[in-house]
């Protein structure tokens, strides 16, 4: 559907997540388009930049006041959450992610999962909060603010570590829902903390990958858990699962979040097709080969493949490579602004 | 939040200097600042995002320091500006020196002499030595020392500047630069690359993995 009126980027993010015309499609970086040299640019580098407010927000704002990109997305990494709750944090240097030292879990089974009493004080969290408050004030009616709140099944992960936690839903599939139950408590609490704060909409990672679990492991343990989130948390969702998951979006259709943010790994016309118009998409273009390696015309291309098969919401399919070349970064909205001047009849 | 001091538009660098070919993320002799290497024809420019005071000048050391390593041309009158000096630009050999000249050590000083470097698979040390043969510049690979089959290692290096400069194999032991030209500083770096290939490969791969974020690098996958 298409707008003949022009449109504020946060409209076109917003309309385009409710399934309302649009002026063209929005490109939007549901995860992190944070590179070392806009670290440079403003003087915020990482690890900083995720653990203080201020670096967060500058760093942060670069997507839309330099890249021009129609939302700004404050929470680059996976891991605000489970710093708060005590995971062994590595933070890393400016030109690699945070992580979690899953190998070195903190807790055991269900029975130990516990908020603690400050989490939504410890500076990790607060950080994003912080940072929210402040691009809303500067941005808040022009640009739709992204914050993230990581799903049950990724909190799992980093608190239990991976393989503990993925051979317990095989051993104690029971055992693994009440953890399930537990964690989603986190998920809805700083989601909205940051809804609070003004996020206009929220991205949910929940890493039940391709590579890890099958389609069949997405609708038994986080379809419910997944429609509770859109019930609890009153903000469009953005779900966000890594790698090949053609195979649960007819599941992720029924969740009812606004979009399913997707990997370069499922095509797009297959994606689309898999949705069936039950939720829309955002992404795809790759990022290991295509906007770290190579060129804007190579972008290009991929930007006009997503947008020709439906994809309505144009993004990096994940946090893109902190040593991506900007060129290719700016690459994204001029090719959706020439597609829609082609294609788009207004 | 908003940062008053005027600083430079992303879009408006990229207009500017072109095509950035390499980006190192962190400059180890200077504040971790990014640095990269703009190109745009045959002009290229040195050229960082950081506005940290001694910038200028540490771009202007870098980029003396890839005019001697390269043997390169100077832009007069521009501090972090220079020029390839033939039409066909060496894309892969760039990469690797503009990489030497911000991380190796900015005071020591530019190798000369004859171009050699010891195998690191065998005991023998390569030699690099060129001549004009009917209108190109041909590059000899020679070997010196005890080892099996010397001639499969001078192969190899040879194949080495196949790989990372698309030279041409013009007999076994000898090679020419694409466009026939002569380039002894691209050639003295290459060949510590050249002569083993694999390891460099590896090197390559793990550099293009720092920074990703994918299932594997997260650990939320098999592999």
């Amino acid at each position: 559907m298409v707008s003949a009126k022009p449109m504020t980027p946060k409209e076109r993010v917003l309309n385009a997540l409710a399934g309302k015309p649009v002026d063209r499609p929005p490109v939007a970086n549901p995860t992190n388009v944070a590179t070392v040299e806009l670290m440079d640019l403003v003087e915020a580098p990482f690890p900083d930049a995720c653990r203080s407010a201020e670096l967060n927000a500058r760093l942060a704002a670069t997507g839309y006041t330099e890249l021009g990109f129609d939302s700004i997305a404050p929470y680059f990494s996976i891991i605000q959450e489970s710093s708060a709750l005590g995971c062994d944090m590595q933070w890393e240097q400016k030109d690699n992610w945070p992580t979690v030292r899953m190998s070195n879990p903190i807790w055991k089974s269900a029975d130990d999962v516990h908020i603690p009493a400050n989490f939504l004080e410890h500076r990790d969290t607060k950080t994003i909060t912080d940072s929210i408050r402040m691009l809303k004030q500067e941005f808040g009616d022009e640009v739709a603010i992204i914050g993230k709140t990581m799903g049950p099944w990724t909190l799992a992960y980093h608190v239990f570590g991976v393989e503990p936690f993925l051979l317990g839903t095989v051993d104690d599939p029971s055992e693994t829902m009440r953890a399930m139950d537990a964690l989603k408590e986190i998920t809805v609490l700083y989601g909205q903390a940051q809804i609070d704060a003004g996020a206009d909409v929220l991205t949910l990672p929940d890493h039940a990958t391709g590579d890890l679990v099958s389609g069949e492991y997405y609708r038994r343990f986080l379809l419910e858990l997944h429609q509770e989130m859109v019930e609890r948390l009153k903000v469009p969702l953005i779900l966000h699962i890594c790698g090949a998951t053609v195979d649960r979006m007819p599941y992720i259709a029924q969740t009812g979040m606004a979009a399913f943010h997707f990997d370069s790994k499922n095509d797009p016309q297959e994606s689309m097709d898999a949705v069936a118009g039950g939720i829309r998409l955002a992404g795809n273009i790759n990022n290991p080969s295509t906007l770290y390696a190579r060129g804007p015309q190579e972008v290009r291309a991929e930007v006009y493949r997503a947008l020709e098969a439906g994809v309505q919401i144009i993004a990096p399919e994940c946090a893109i490579p902190l040593k991506t070349k900007l060129e290719n970064l700016l690459e994204i909205p001029a090719a959706v602004q020439d597609w829609a001047a082609e294609r788009m009849d207004l | 939040m908003t940062q008053t001091a005027q600083r430079p538009r992303v879009a408006d660098i990229v207009k500017k200097y072109g095509h950035c070919l390499e980006l190192v993320s962190m400059d180890p002799h200077f504040h971790e600042i990014s640095v990269g290497l703009f190109i745009k024809g045959r002009l290229m420019t040195v050229w960082s995002f950081s506005t940290i005071e001694g910038v200028e000048d540490r771009l202007r050391q870098i980029r003396d320091h890839l005019v001697g390593l390269g043997e390169l041309e100077t832009v007069e009158g521009v501090s972090n500006q220079l020029m390839f000096p033939t039409e066909y630009i060496l894309e892969m050999p760039l990469k690797f020196l503009f990489k030497e000249a911000v991380e190796g050590d900015p005071n020591s000083p530019l190798p000369s002499g004859p171009i050699s470097a010891s195998d690191n698979k065998s005991r023998l040390t390569f030699f690099l030595e060129g001549e004009q043969q009917e209108g190109r510049y041909v590059y000899t690979v020679r070997a010196e020392g005890e080892a099996n089959r010397p001639e499969m290692r001078v192969r190899a290096v040879v194949g080495g500047f196949m790989r990372y400069a698309q030279c041409e194999r013009v007999a076994p032991d000898k090679f020419v630069f694409p466009g026939g030209a002569r380039h002894d500083g691209i050639a003295r770096l290459l060949l510590t690359y050249a002569r083993n290939v694999s390891a460099v490969d590896n090197m390559l791969k793990a550099s293009e993995m720092a920074g990703q974020m994918t299932t594997q690098t997260l650990g939320f996958s098999q592999t």
